[in-house]
């Protein structure tokens, strides 16, 4: 297995557990508001609180704790839509690889489709006839990113079905299910675990960009773009507002990317920096 | 025609030594080579992958990655080759020093026509010909079209004849060619090889053939040179080596080419394997599969033993026996 | 070639239909759109002819028929909100988005591709360290909040650029900045990828030993032969900064089809989201179509 860059997987493993845990940490409840303490900037600065490390939005909600809270909403989101695209994208690629015929070009012309559209135009499309809310966002990110998860399987599938000891196994008489799961899948899924942390950091960014726009989380849930897009009206006198959420939106991204390309690297030498 | 001995030579080469990776536990590539090269000579440098004559190779025409070590000398026109600045070099490419790469396959830009190629070193070295006289020198057939077609759309011995028009355009003083046949077909290996001594012939080239194909210097060249784990072993007018090899090493790789009697096709291996370049005994390096081998053998490293007209080996029992 | 050219056309003709299929299947989940283009005190009577004039009452694969024949003549339909043809609007909108793509094309490329290939040219050292650094971040930053951070650094503390609005030059810097950023990063990379493996091939080596100078090597040599996987992203980057523009535009206020695809969503005005999506993803298709024929042009290998 390939060492991989400490840093970064510590931080993802302290937003999987701040994700997970983080509700027992927050110093306040993240939609609790206090107007006594509106636009407080964070500690340290003129004005600032103890209580109120990172500061207070205009409604005097405690930026920490909706910021741990968001933590929560847009991982587990991003979680849930990279585990549920993955396996469906896995299936219908071990599905059309080793069918092949009619089966095979069938699904590859589906996933074509799908990747040739720019996936925040189909975001809007799906958000446009559903709703916006935490649901509908997940089922957006599974729709617009199963398809890369297929077409990796698929040339997986490809090249290991014509190896000999594939064949000396169908002569042999064993069933192509088992084929699939004892031969291809453990050698594709160094290169599918890639591609599914390198899509957690897309999903964080197309996740917190639709909520940026009022298509995604709705309050009172929160995420990281949603605190964004409720402090961009306060920007010029409240950066904390902006900064904060962005800041954990790229370190998250950049984290979970860094892990992604060192684990794609070792499958791929060649795409690696 | 063979070359004048009297003449100086072209080339000398001295404790030509190419080293790479830790100064701890170097793996040496090439170690102490020492040869001279007449003008208008052809020498053949035999040897097995990893013999180091690639890499003696690209010593000479400084294309080793910067982390090589060179140490020695190479002197050219009584210029040191290993010294010069990488624009002095940069001159001396493609115009008095020329090399054709293994690979002929690759080693045309497949975006570019072959006329566009051609012209491109015609322009630079200001080569008078023209494209089209230049693949006629290099008996390529219809060489008008060629100009206009892609590298991708000629077979291997016509890539390797354009390579070799390209290297030869500004009539070098010394042509090396590296492992000029072996991607070839048999039935084209033969003329590419007439083709290198007719341009010994008319332009008075000196040429250095690196090849692991035994036949083919037997063919071709002049003088050989045997290489084993990075150090010459033998050295010698091709004939005398042929008919009376004296290193242990030359003799087994004579004796491994496969004989053909009217029964059946005899393959004779040298049994064990070449050392690991980072871990080179004290001794000589062929002394565990050497089937002469003495105590000395593997205590000291042979010196070289004058063995005749021209002729040196590097062998403890070689001088065991003059 | 035409066989090739043939067989990507059709493949796009095939994607186009699903994503019709799509739209419509879309656009049918959304419900029946009666009742919100209807007044209240329309009366049944009034409902009915409406649901027949647009053949909603007819079974589900002729109401797609009829669809794609609407579509194939311009007819996407009136937007709720304006009661004008969607298709008008988006075309509208469609010109300051195009320009805003264009500039942060020009942008990301003039920036992205020197940078590319000043780190394979000298694959060590600080230079290399910085472009990968530089990619990193212009990957990981959501463009929105890199438009964010702009606008507050250059718009309100400096004061010096607008931070909305169309129509002067000024106004096209920061967006196309905020657009060209994310894709330099990426240009950036995949440059020095394609350069660094252009540079290890056998014909770079020939060449050197030939006496060829190395800056004509990079240059013509090196450089050719890695542009052609280059410009086939670049195709595809020009589409992914259309729909990229959709959030920087909502940011800086800027009237192309991203402000009206969101606008339409949070008012429901459904045949605008529609007339949107169809426009850009064709568009989208027919850059990438071009973009392999242009291909097929520069590579020989392909076509003879």
């Amino acid at each position: 297995m390939t060492r991989l860059p400490a840093v970064s997987v510590t931080i993802c493993v302290l937003l999987v557990i701040a994700a997970l845990f983080g509700w027992a940490l927050e110093p306040f409840t993240p939609d609790a508001a206090d107007f006594a303490a509106v636009l407080v900037p964070p500690f340290g600065l003129e004005g600032g609180l103890a209580q109120h490390l990172l500061g207070t939005d205009q409604l005097g909600r405690d930026m920490l704790s909706r910021l741990i809270a968001g933590t929560h909403i847009s991982l587990m989101t991003a979680g849930a839509a990279v585990a549920v695209a993955g396996t469906i994208g896995v299936v219908l690629g071990l599905i059309g690889g080793y069918l092949g015929g009619l089966v095979e070009a069938a699904t590859m012309r589906l996933t074509d489709a799908f990747l040739a559209l720019p996936f925040i135009l189909m975001a809007l499309a799906i958000v446009a006839a559903l709703g916006p809310g935490i649901g509908n966002i997940i089922l957006v990110m599974i729709l617009t990113n199963w398809a890369r998860y297929a077409r990796l399987v698929r040339s997986e599938v490809l090249s290991i079905k014509q190896r000999d000891f594939v064949l000396l196994a169908r002569v042999a008489g064993v069933r192509p299910l088992v084929i699939a799961l004892r031969h291809v899948l453990p050698n594709a899924l160094t290169s599918i675990l890639a591609l599914a942390v390198l899509d957690v950091g897309r999903a964080i960014v197309l996740e917190s960009s639709l909520s940026f726009l009022g298509l995604g989380i709705q309050p009172p849930d929160v995420s990281w773009g949603l605190i964004l897009a409720e402090g961009r009206t306060y920007m010029s006198v409240a950066w904390w507002l902006t900064v904060w959420p962005g800041l954990l939106i790229v370190l998250a991204v950049i984290s979970f990317n860094t892990v992604g390309e060192r684990l794609r690297g070792h499958f791929d030498p060649r795409s690696a920096l | 025609m063979p070359p004048d001995d009297a003449a100086s030579p072209i080339l000398t080469v001295r404790h030509l030594t190419v080293a790479f990776g830790p100064a701890h536990q170097p793996v040496r590539a090439v170690s102490d080579a020492s040869f001279a090269l007449a003008a208008g000579e052809i020498l053949g440098i035999a040897g097995e992958s990893g013999s180091g004559k690639t890499t003696l190779c690209a010593a000479l025409i400084r294309t080793l990655p910067r982390l090589a070590r060179t140490a020695g000398e190479a002197l050219f026109d009584g210029r040191d080759l290993l010294r010069l600045s990488e624009r002095e070099m940069s001159a001396l490419r493609g115009s008095e020093i020329a090399m054709v790469l293994q690979n002929p396959m690759t080693s045309l830009d497949p975006l570019f026509t072959i006329g566009n190629q051609i012209d491109e070193v015609r322009r630079e070295r200001r080569v008078a010909l023209s494209a089209v006289e230049l693949l006629r020198r290099v008996h390529l057939t219809a060489p008008e079209l060629r100009l206009r077609q892609y590298p991708h759309q000629l077979s291997g011995g016509m890539r390797q004849r354009v390579l070799t028009a390209m290297a030869t355009a500004a009539v070098p003083r010394l042509l090396i060619a590296d492992e000029p046949t072996t991607a070839l077909d048999a039935s084209i290996q033969d003329e590419i090889l007439l083709l290198f001594r007719e341009i010994r012939d008319t332009a008075g080239c000196a040429i250095i053939i690196v090849t692991h194909d035994l036949a083919a210097i037997r063919r071709l060249c002049d003088r050989v040179i045997v290489m084993y784990a990075g150090r010459i072993v033998e050295e010698g007018p091709t004939g005398d080596i042929f008919r009376t090899p004296r290193h242990p090493y030359t003799r087994a790789l004579l004796a491994s080419l496969p004989r053909f009697t009217a029964d059946e096709v005899i393959l004779q291996a040298i049994p064990g394997q070449v050392p690991n370049l980072a871990e080179l005994p004290a001794g000589c390096a062929f002394a565990d599969r050497c089937t002469l081998v003495l105590d000395r053998c593997r205590r000291e490293q042979p010196v070289a033993v004058a063995a005749g007209d021209r002729r040196r080996v590097f062998c403890w029992q070689a001088e065991a026996d003059t | 070639m035409a066989m090739f050219i043939t067989r990507r056309v059709g493949q796009t003709l095939v994607t186009l239909l699903l994503l019709t299929l799509m739209i419509f299947t879309l656009a049918r989940l959304t419900g029946d759109p009666t009742p919100l283009v209807m007044p209240s005190e329309a009366t049944d009577a009034d409902r009915a002819f409406f649901r027949q004039e647009y053949g909603l009452d007819r079974p589900l694969p002729e109401q797609y028929f009829l669809f794609l024949g609407n579509v194939l003549h311009g007819n996407l339909g009136i937007s709720f909100r304006f009661r004008e043809p969607a298709l008008g609007l988006v075309l509208q909108a469609l010109g300051p988005t195009m320009q805003l793509a264009g500039i942060a094309m020009v942008v990301a490329i003039v920036i992205g591709m020197p940078l590319g290939i000043l780190a394979a040219v000298s694959p060590v050292g600080r230079l290399a360290i910085f472009v990968r650094g530089y990619a990193s971040l212009g990957q990981a930053m959501p463009s929105f909040w890199v438009a964010l951070m702009l606008i507050m650094l250059f718009a309100i503390t400096l004061r010096l650029f607008p931070s909305s609005g169309y129509g002067s030059v000024a106004n096209f810097v920061l967006p196309s900045v905020t657009l060209g950023f994310y894709a330099s990063a990426s240009i950036a990379l995949l440059t020095r990828a394609n350069m660094a493996e252009a540079l290890r091939s056998d014909f770079v080596q020939m060449e050197r030993v030939l006496g060829i100078p190395w800056r004509r090597i990079v240059l013509k040599h090196a450089l050719r032969n890695a542009a052609v996987p280059i410009v086939t992203y670049l195709g595809l980057q020009f589409g992914l900064l259309l729909s990229g523009a959709i959030v920087t535009e909502r940011v800086f206020a800027w009237p192309g089809i991203g402000q009206l695809v969101v606008d339409a969503i949070l008012n429901r005005d459904f045949p605008v989201v529609q007339a949107s999506v169809l426009v850009t993803a064709v568009l989208f298709m027919a850059i990438n179509l071009a973009v392999d024929l242009i291909y097929a042009v520069l590579d020989p290998r392909i076509r003879t």
